[in-house]
């Protein structure tokens, strides 16, 4: 953060000498790309202690290995490839094809990039979580790349690639997604599950009888923590899409926070009716659910709105949740109900509390077209992809190396060495 | 087998249950690995713990008795009843399962392990639900374990009355049915709990003697 605030001062002061201490919209908004830069990159540690606490502490070291890797190797994939695919001079529609590589020239263009290579690594990071204690190392990574590079940049050049005269297939439909509620939440959210149908649940996840085993995270203050700094960063990831002039900043950061607090409501709501206990792992997650939910349509939403559908995301999260153990899908964080299945409901939300033009069914027909879309998209593609790489690689590790743990087996490393209860080596 | 052991034995275990299956998983143990040595009361005390996966208070008990029974002496002491000297015989006397740890067969450390690893299982999930226990043991018969010896599968088959496998299995047998008989153990019970047992099992056998010529450790890796 010190740097942030350098940059501000550098920044002021030299808009102060430039232009008779009047600063810039320009300026002040590249300032506040920038920052949103940050909070977004910010948001892969709340991923990595969300999803590090959410494991068993045997493969801990995986997974947050798992997070911090994918945001250095998918960004760059996202740079090389992605950018290109995604904001390139569209072919029909359907994907660009200019810009690859890019190396932009002045200053606002260079924040544009850095900040979608911020997002594509939060579509790349959401399946690591669900895939956990099983998926092994390098075969997520390829995985991370190409969701970075090739699927979520596909998608999203349909919803925001193109121009005027040559937009994305999407966006000519009338198809509205603010910061990527499906873009990027429900991509990454269907990609994981194509991985996850793929993979298959943890060992004695489900029992032969049918029963649903209990695995709890190791350390459920990270969840708590980890949601948090999700929470933080969000204002990054939504207020980045605020309007050059930020006269719909303050109304976009406050239906983030009502979202979020909508579906804590929600999740504690649920809860409480199915006397389930009031489960940290859920109440975080459906707050998580509810910053989802809004993403799509913070700009568009009143502030009733967005307590409501952040509200309904609460409880989606944890219906779903149960939903999908009753499927055999292994999901160890949630990261299905909370980034698929929020983010269609969130995206369908825009077509039904669109202020002031509120259950146009054009829309929610448009809405509902591009959710469809994204499902068949990242979940088709990431199954196909997954299953190619399975045909060149093992994906799962040994039933041995899943019992012993992915630290030990992956990476030769214990996460708490000093007081882990394990038969596990080091040294082996 | 040492006769006078054999009722120190008996009558110590019968002072820690009254289950009969129990007592005879354990007297089978003693007469199988220790039978013909002198009475080591430390030694036997651990290795049946690590055998039947007994707690700290089963083992204070389990000590407590053998010391007392062997103070009193052989001429005070109960006779060992035909059940469990008989079933030792009958696993002498059939060929098929001749190389199942007959009585009085020297074993590679690594089996004597594995066998107090498996038991140690056994033990534990009879503590925790004997439901639980019956699948376990039903999931083993019936899926089986691939890739090991006719004569170690054949050895799975009476799992219920405690594992005995043959000397003659080799390190890779072993370590497969500890692997296999945990993941068994992971679908019934689910991993959290499955891999406490499987901890506290792998710690008990840390203090045994067999310990020092072969890493239990090693039982559950590649």
């Amino acid at each position: 953060m010190k740097w942030v605030g350098l940059l501000f001062l550098g920044l002021f002061s030299q808009t102060a000498i430039a232009s008779d201490a009047v600063v810039s919209s320009d300026l002040l908004y590249s300032v506040w790309i920038a920052v949103c830069c940050f909070l977004v990159l910010f948001m892969q540690v709340g991923f990595l202690l969300l999803e590090g606490g959410l494991v068993r502490s045997k493969n801990t070291v995986n997974v947050i290995l798992k997070n911090f890797t994918d945001v250095g190797l998918g960004t760059a994939g996202y740079w090389l490839i992605g950018f290109g695919l995604m904001f390139g001079v569209s072919y029909g529609g359907l994907f660009g094809t200019t810009s690859f590589a890019p190396s932009p020239s002045n200053s606002s263009d260079t924040l544009g990039l850095l900040y979608n290579m911020m997002f594509a690594a939060t579509a790349a990071t959401i399946m690591s979580g669900a895939v956990a204690e099983r998926f092994r190392f390098l075969p997520y990574l390829v995985g991370a790349v190409v969701i970075t590079a090739i699927i979520y940049p596909i998608y999203g050049s349909w919803v925001w690639g193109g121009d005027d005269a040559n937009p994305g297939w999407l966006r000519g439909l009338g198809f509205y997604d603010m910061a990527g509620a499906t873009v990027v939440h429900s991509i990454g959210g269907w990609a994981a599950l194509g991985a996850l149908i793929l993979i298959g649940p943890r060992r004695g996840r489900f029992g032969r009888k049918g029963d649903v085993h209990v695995i709890p995270g190791h350390n459920l203050p990270y969840v708590a923590i980890g949601g948090l700094i999700l929470w933080f960063g969000w204002f990054g990831f939504n207020g980045g899409a605020a309007k050059e002039d930020f006269s719909n900043l303050g109304q976009i950061l406050l239906n983030t926070h009502l979202g979020s607090i909508g579906g804590i409501c929600g999740a504690i709501l649920w809860l409480s009716i199915n006397k389930k206990g009031f489960l940290i792992t859920s109440i975080v997650n459906g707050a998580l659910g509810g910053l989802v939910s809004v993403t799509a349509g913070a700009d568009v939403f009143s502030v009733g709105s967005s307590l409501l559908v952040g509200f309904i995301g609460g409880i989606f999260v944890v219906v779903s949740s149960n939903l999908l153990a009753n499927f055999k899908i292994d999901d160890v964080v949630g990261a299905i109900p909370v980034h698929g299945f929020c983010g269609a409901w969130g995206t369908l939300a825009v077509g039904f509390f669109y202020q002031g033009d509120m259950f146009n069914i054009e829309r929610i027909i448009v809405q509902l077209i591009g959710v469809v879309a994204a499902f068949v998209w990242g979940l088709g593609s990431a199954y196909a992809i997954f299953w190619g790489l399975r045909k060149i690689t093992p994906i799962r590790v040994s039933s041995r190396e899943e019992q012993r743990g992915l630290d030990i087996s992956e990476h030769k490393e214990i996460g708490y060495s000093d007081f882990m209860t394990t038969h596990a080596r080091a040294d082996v | 087998m040492n006769q006078q052991n054999a009722k120190i034995v008996y009558a110590a275990l019968t002072r820690l249950t009254e289950d009969r299956g129990v007592i005879k998983q354990a007297f089978d143990h003693w007469n199988s690995h220790h039978g013909d040595a002198e009475l080591d009361v430390v030694g036997l005390t651990e290795s049946i713990v690590a055998f039947l996966g007994l707690d700290t208070g089963e083992k204070k008990v389990l000590m407590v008795s053998l010391h007392s029974a062997s103070a009193r002496g052989a001429g005070s002491l109960a006779d060992v009843p035909s059940y469990l000297i008989g079933a030792s015989n009958d696993a002498i006397n059939e060929s098929a399962i001749a190389t199942v740890a007959a009585p009085g067969v020297n074993k590679p450390p690594v089996v004597i392990l594995a066998d107090a690893y498996c038991n140690f299982i056994n033990g534990a999930l009879r503590k925790l639900s004997n439901a639980d226990r019956e699948e376990w043991i039903e999931a083993i018969r019936d899926e089986g374990i691939a890739g090991v010896k006719p004569n170690v599968q054949l050895a799975l088959q009476s799992i219920d009355d405690g594992l005995s496998l043959p000397s003659d299995a080799s390190e890779d047998d072993c370590k497969t049915v500890c692997h296999e008989l945990t993941l068994f153990l992971s679908d019934v019970i689910g991993p959290v709990k499955a891999d406490e047992i499987s901890y506290k099992a792998i710690a008990a056998l840390l203090d045994t003697n067999e310990a020092s010529r072969f890493d239990p450790r090693e039982l559950l890796e590649d």
